[in-house]
């Protein structure tokens, strides 16, 4: 009886069983993952900003160190630039994540810092294909502001999480500033978009 | 001299066009930006952008500070409840029962109990919603024209403006507005709407008109998308768009 298992019948039809259980389960597996890093980070998120007697500089930093590892900045700065991503060198390429990782960070960094008294409720995901899903999730304010709802766009590389884009009410980040950086470019070219969002990320360092 | 003015319009119509691009990538772009009329329209968005700082905004946040939050909560209330009709007509005309009847359960009750729709008193069993006829011919497929700002009214298209005019014929409360007596009742509705949302969205707005390279773009962009959002009423977008290889 117990050799009876390596017949070679016996044999195919359980890793053939067992392939199918492991791929079923990585499948599933994936959505639960995003969601789950999603809801980590939003916890984590919301324990900076609680930390009693930030200095501007102590939160700027862990902002910083909170984007970077929750956010796969080239992934979301090559589909912002859209077609002209392609007609990039290597160094205006790599200029330009630069750039657009310094300008995603100035934009949310303040805009995020507003945020206290709200809840970060996750209740649900659907997936986009095998390593991308969508993880729904809502900030709940105090009335009369009504909730805000937000899709994450989370993508698996190398068994990490990162999110590629977000999507408010509807309104996918990734999509307007493709717009926006579509119409510079067309005026001046890629010279003229670095140059936008560099003079932009000044006017924040300022604090204006 | 209505002739003259016509060829004047015209020309300023012709000058305004953007000029179409010839190389594939850049015809590409300014397809898919749908703005033929740019200059004239960033033009009217500037002007807009004008009345905004001296006078939309200031007057929203005079709201905001000396209306109390109950107040705004009833106010927003019965503009919401205002739009009922057309909302349901709408509803209809999309074949969403459902939503029809959802539209008009919250009508009869906050009308009446709700004193004149300042009370929402239906709860929460389902998100309160509008619908327009430009989302009713989008639904329908209609395409949505070229993308146009208007004067004190923002960023549209063609078929969403045309549904802007047929609204008013589909809404029992524009009806008397050939008796000037009942004006007072419509621009107060305008008016009041136009300042109701912009106090709502005082934050947001300023936040993304800081933030935003081109605010132009951006509005134009959102637009858009905001748009096709509501026509979707709110269902996910087509996995196709998320494609990120």
């Amino acid at each position: 009886m117990r050799t009876s298992l390596f017949q070679p019948a016996r044999l195919l039809a359980a890793a053939l069983v067992a392939s199918l259980g492991l791929t079923s389960v990585a499948a599933l597996a994936a959505p639960k993952d995003a969601e789950n890093f999603v809801r980590e980070r939003g916890a984590e998120a919301i324990a900076v900003l609680s930390k009693p007697g930030l200095t501007d500089q102590e939160y700027a930093r862990e902002f910083v160190a909170f984007v970077d590892r929750s956010f796969d900045a080239p992934a979301m700065a090559q589909f912002a630039l859209g077609v002209y991503w392609r007609q990039a060198t290597e160094p205006q390429r790599a200029e330009f994540v630069k750039l657009y990782r310094d300008y995603f960070i100035n934009t949310y960094s303040q805009r995020f810092r507003q945020f206290s008294g709200e809840r970060f409720d996750v209740h649900g995901v659907r997936a986009v294909n095998a390593t991308e899903n969508l993880v729904q999730s809502r900030i709940v304010r105090p009335a009369p502001a009504q909730p805000i709802n937000i899709e994450w766009h989370v993508r698996e590389a190398a068994g990490q999480q990162r999110v590629v884009d977000l999507i408010i009410e509807g309104l996918r980040l990734g999509i307007t500033l493709r717009d926006e950086f579509s119409a510079i470019v067309q005026q001046g070219g890629l010279d003229a978009l670095f140059k936008a969002l560099r003079d932009k990320n000044l006017t924040f360092n300022r604090g204006a | 001299m209505i002739v003259r003015l016509f060829f004047l319009g015209a020309a300023a119509f012709l000058t305004a066009c953007a000029s179409v691009p010839t190389d594939p990538v850049a015809r590409a772009a300014y397809d898919e930006a749908n703005d033929p009329l740019e200059p004239l329209n960033r033009a009217v968005f500037a002007f807009n952008m004008e009345v905004d700082r001296y006078v939309l905004e200031p007057v929203a946040r005079g709201y905001r500070n000396t209306v109390p939050t109950g107040g705004r909560v009833a106010i927003r209330n019965f503009l919401h409840n205002l739009r009922a009709p057309v909302t349901f007509a709408n509803d209809l005309l999309q074949g969403e029962v459902r939503r029809a009847a959802e539209t008009s359960w919250d009508f009869v009750f906050n009308s009446t109990i709700g004193i004149l729709g300042f009370f929402d008193v239906t709860g929460d069993d389902w998100e309160p919603h509008e619908e327009d006829l430009g989302q009713t011919l989008g639904a329908w497929g209609v395409k949505e024209g070229p993308y146009l700002v208007l004067p004190f009214h923002g960023p549209t298209n063609v078929r969403d403006t045309a549904g802007m005019f047929g609204d008013r014929t589909l809404d029992p409360f524009e009806h008397g507005i050939d008796n000037p007596e009942d004006t007072w009742f419509f621009t107060g509705r305008t008016v009041g709407g136009a300042v109701e949302a912009r106090e709502r969205t005082l934050d947001e707005f300023n936040d993304l008109r800081r933030t935003s390279l081109d605010f132009y773009v951006t509005a134009r962009s959102l637009y858009r998308q905001a748009r096709d959002n509501q026509i979707r009423n709110g269902a996910p977008a087509p996995f196709g768009d998320f494609n990120f290889e």
